[in-house]
């Protein structure tokens, strides 16, 4: 059926520079369809569909997690010593978030936007606004300074 | 035993063989032991006459003697006949090419056939029941167990060992009639010696003079030559193997043959002992355990070290050469005659019989020992398959080599004993 | 269940495995094989799990079976063509090419010789063609792969290697305590080690070798010995 043949990319074209991505990718399908067309009359549908939950892993070394055998301890390879010093700057560097924090997110907010920080951001976006929502936010503002202070105050003062 | 098990056996990388040159050089063995200090020598003996299991740390030797009535050859019709078969195929890391052709596997044959049979260490003629018709045909089968070093070692103490536990029935020969007689109707008859050969093996290596004696099997293939010396109890040299490329003089070889002629005379003693210790347990129960002691390992066996604890103490330390020498001058039998084989190349000093036996060892004597003469005997393999039958043929092969005009030297000797 | 001791045999069905398995994805390691649905085990000894999600079987052997990404010790037995033959203690010989070492190039090739011992990792490796080693990781450098040069080698069972390799072992940390050392563990069961002298190396090598018979628990009774053992 000409409909649901694929088109096919030229091999002119495939050779060209900025083609060889795409040249890798053809391959592979090439690949992967040979092989389906190779077993197909061996492989059924049960194992075509079957989603299996099992991942087969041969080495103990990454089942056990194991580490690198090349060690030197106390001066007697300088260059491995320096490589196993990375190798551990790079693991504490990944557990870092792990440590515990002075400091909680929650307080971050907090103190992050009492000590009015985004008030950079809102200036620039006062920028961008039009003048009629700027006329506007302008008098809210004015009101909200002028009840802030008139209204915050006194009821702190009488606390 | 946990380095041999995997595949390949230790001493073929570089760093091993480095390692185990600059530990000689220090006088260090990677198991603790001196330079000359041997490994306790166990013999356990079987159930049946002439089975024996000898080890000497992780090596194990198994030799086992069988009889056979047979006809005799017809050079010598009023001998019996000795067979030694080596099977050196148990140690699980040779493959089979390997395990048949290798150079190791032909040494130790040809040295245990010189040493047992061209020694001549059996009375052959008792073996003999009718002249030119029937005699005994006596075989000994070596099995190696484990191979951890100085195979030679163990082979000759196991063979010497089985031979001398071995007892045959008694025969007669009346009217063209062979008559055997079991064991409840004549008692069963030990074979007959002349003498008892054992031999004991040096390893060379070119960092240090100091030889190191029984070998491990990292020593063994590390090392540049491995001098292998078979002495009988009455201190008299059999065989001497030497190979390799180790430039060796002649003073570490006299150093050598001097400690191995004592470490020889007290393994046949200490044999002895064990022999006399396992027919008082076999007088005692009939039960014998057997070789069934091996696999659980109970002591049963006879340790070299405890049972020559009451002997003189063994001098296995290094040795004097000055003292030794003079020892041994006044034990070295002059009936020993040496058929040395010396090529054209070779330095008198060697030819010298006197440097050899060194009689009321004086200082200039030594001097002129420590001469150097280097051998390079790398025509090993050659001498490996010689017996004195072929030895027509090994001269013109000699010939060859000295037309090579390389500094080689071939010291095969062989000691004829005199009765 | 990771802490209990639970010997599977082979062919044994390892129901613990498959019901983990109903939940989410597992690694089935060494020793387990799939059979359809069911995990079967293929080896004897004591059935591990290492969290989240990994379970394997952790039986005596001695003899290596390359898997990939493994870090082995090898032997260089001769050169052929292109390509450097290595024992690795396998059931074939390993190859190592030429072009598989830091810098080299077809005409700048590694000087190595047989009998040099080499720390590299494993390629790939299937049961039908040879393994194939490296001694560079993905960027092309060395890393800690390559020669080991002086030192001394010996081999041990393969679970010896594995023991001294988990993280945070006692034993090599006890070493460290008496002596510097260098060392490098082959999971294929090969071990090379450097101290200062030719007596220090021996102990070293001796007392990794003690440790041979040693099961995770004891091992920190052993490690306390390992100073007695350095000293004889």
């Amino acid at each position: 059926m000409p409909s649901k043949m694929k088109p096919r990319l030229s091999r002119g074209v495939l050779d060209m520079k900025f083609m060889q991505r795409t040249k890798l990718k053809v391959a592979k399908e090439d690949d992967d369809e040979q092989s389906r067309a190779l077993y197909s009359n061996e492989l059924n549908t049960k194992m075509l569909n079957s989603n299996s939950n099992f991942i087969i892993e041969p080495s103990y070394a990454i089942c056990e997690g194991l580490i690198d055998g090349r060690l030197s301890f106390r001066g007697m390879n300088p260059e491995i010593e320096r490589l196993m010093e990375l190798e551990q700057v790079e693991k504490d560097g990944k557990s870092r978030p792990e440590q515990p924090k002075e400091v909680t997110d929650q307080e971050m907010v907090e103190t992050y936007y009492a000590n009015q920080a985004p008030a950079a951001s809102k200036t620039m976006g006062k920028k961008f606004s039009t003048k009629n929502e700027f006329h506007k936010r302008k008098s809210n503002e004015q009101q909200r300074l002028h009840k802030k202070g008139q209204f915050k105050k006194p009821r702190q003062d009488d606390e | 035993m946990f380095m041999n098990a995997n595949l390949f056996e230790p001493g073929k990388s570089k760093p091993e063989r480095v390692f185990v040159q600059s530990a000689a050089k220090q006088n260090t063995r990677f198991d603790g032991r001196k330079t000359s200090e041997f490994r306790d020598v166990k013999l356990n003996f079987g159930a049946d006459w002439g089975t024996v299991t000898v080890s000497m740390g992780d090596t194990m030797v198994l030799a086992q003697v069988s009889y056979d009535i047979g006809t005799p050859t017809s050079a010598r019709p009023n001998e019996g006949t000795l067979h030694l078969n080596v099977d050196i195929k148990g140690v699980s890391y040779l493959d089979e090419a390997q395990a048949t052709y290798d150079q190791r596997s032909l040494t130790l044959n040809s040295l245990l056939e010189r040493t047992f049979r061209s020694s001549r260490c059996l009375d052959l003629e008792s073996l003999c029941i009718a002249v030119e018709q029937h005699v005994w045909c006596v075989r000994v089968d070596i099995n190696v167990l484990n191979h951890d070093g100085n195979l030679y070692d163990a082979s000759t103490i196991a063979t010497l060992a089985a031979l001398m536990h071995f007892r045959r029935p008694d025969v007669s020969y009346i009217d063209d009639q062979i008559r055997t007689y079991s064991e409840r109707e004549r008692e069963l008859m030990p074979l007959l010696f002349l003498h008892y050969p054992v031999s004991v093996t040096y390893c060379v290596y070119k960092s240090t003079p100091q030889p190191l004696v029984d070998p491990t099997l990292l020593e063994e293939n590390a090392a540049d030559s491995i001098i292998v010396l078979s002495f009988n109890s009455y201190q008299e040299l059999c065989t001497l193997n030497a190979g390799g490329t180790a430039p060796t003089n002649v003073r570490t070889i006299m150093q050598c043959a001097h400690s191995a002629a004592r470490r020889s005379k007290a393994l046949v003693q200490f044999v002895r002992k064990a022999l006399e210790l396992d027919m008082e347990k076999r007088q005692q129960s009939k039960h014998v355990a057997g070789l069934i002691d091996l696999l659980d390992g109970s002591l049963s066996k006879f340790s070299f070290k405890r049972l020559m604890e009451q002997e003189q103490p063994m001098e296995v330390d290094a040795v004097q050469p000055s003292q030794a020498s003079r020892a041994e001058s006044e034990q070295k039998p002059e009936k020993m005659t040496i058929e040395e084989q010396s090529q054209a190349g070779q330095k008198p000093a060697v030819k010298d019989d006197s440097s050899w036996l060194p009689e009321g060892n004086d200082v200039t004597q030594e001097q002129q020992n420590t001469e150097q003469i280097v051998k390079e005997n790398a025509a090993k393999n050659t001498k490996a398959t010689k017996s004195k039958p072929n030895r027509g043929k090994n001269k013109a092969g000699k010939k060859q080599a000295a037309a090579k005009k390389q500094n080689q030297s071939d010291s095969e000797e062989e000691a004829t004993h005199i009765i | 269940m990771s802490s209990a001791l639970n010997i599977v045999m082979p062919g044994e069905r390892i129901t613990a495995v498959e019901d983990v398995a109903k939940g989410k994805r597992i690694i089935l390691g060494p020793g387990l094989r799939r059979v359809n649905d069911t995990v079967v085990a293929s080896k004897a000894g004591p059935l591990k799990h290492r969290e989240p999600n990994t379970f394997w079987v952790d039986n005596y052997q001695r003899r290596y079976v390359p898997a990939r990404g493994d870090l082995i010790i090898g032997i260089i037995k001769a050169k052929s063509g292109d390509v450097y033959r290595v024992d690795i203690g396998s059931a074939d010989s390993a190859s190592i090419s030429y072009l598989a070492f830091e810098a080299a190039t077809k005409k700048n090739r590694p000087d190595l010789n047989p009998g040099d011992l080499l720390y590299a990792r494993v390629l790939n490796a299937s049961p039908d063609i040879e393994p194939e080693l490296v001694c560079v990781n993905s960027n092309g450098k060395r890393g800690k792969l390559g020669l080991l040069q002086d030192g001394f080698f010996f081999k041990c069972s393969l679970n010896l290697g594995r023991l001294l390799l988990r993280e945070n072992c006692p034993a090599l940390k006890a070493l460290t305590e008496k002596l510097p050392y260098e060392i490098a563990v082959g999971v294929n069961g090969r071990i090379w080690v450097k101290a200062h002298s030719a007596a220090e190396t021996v102990g070293l090598a001796n007392a990794i070798l003690s440790l041979e018979q040693a099961g995770h628990s004891e091992i920190d009774k052993v490690c306390d010995n390992l100073g007695d053992v350095l000293q004889a």
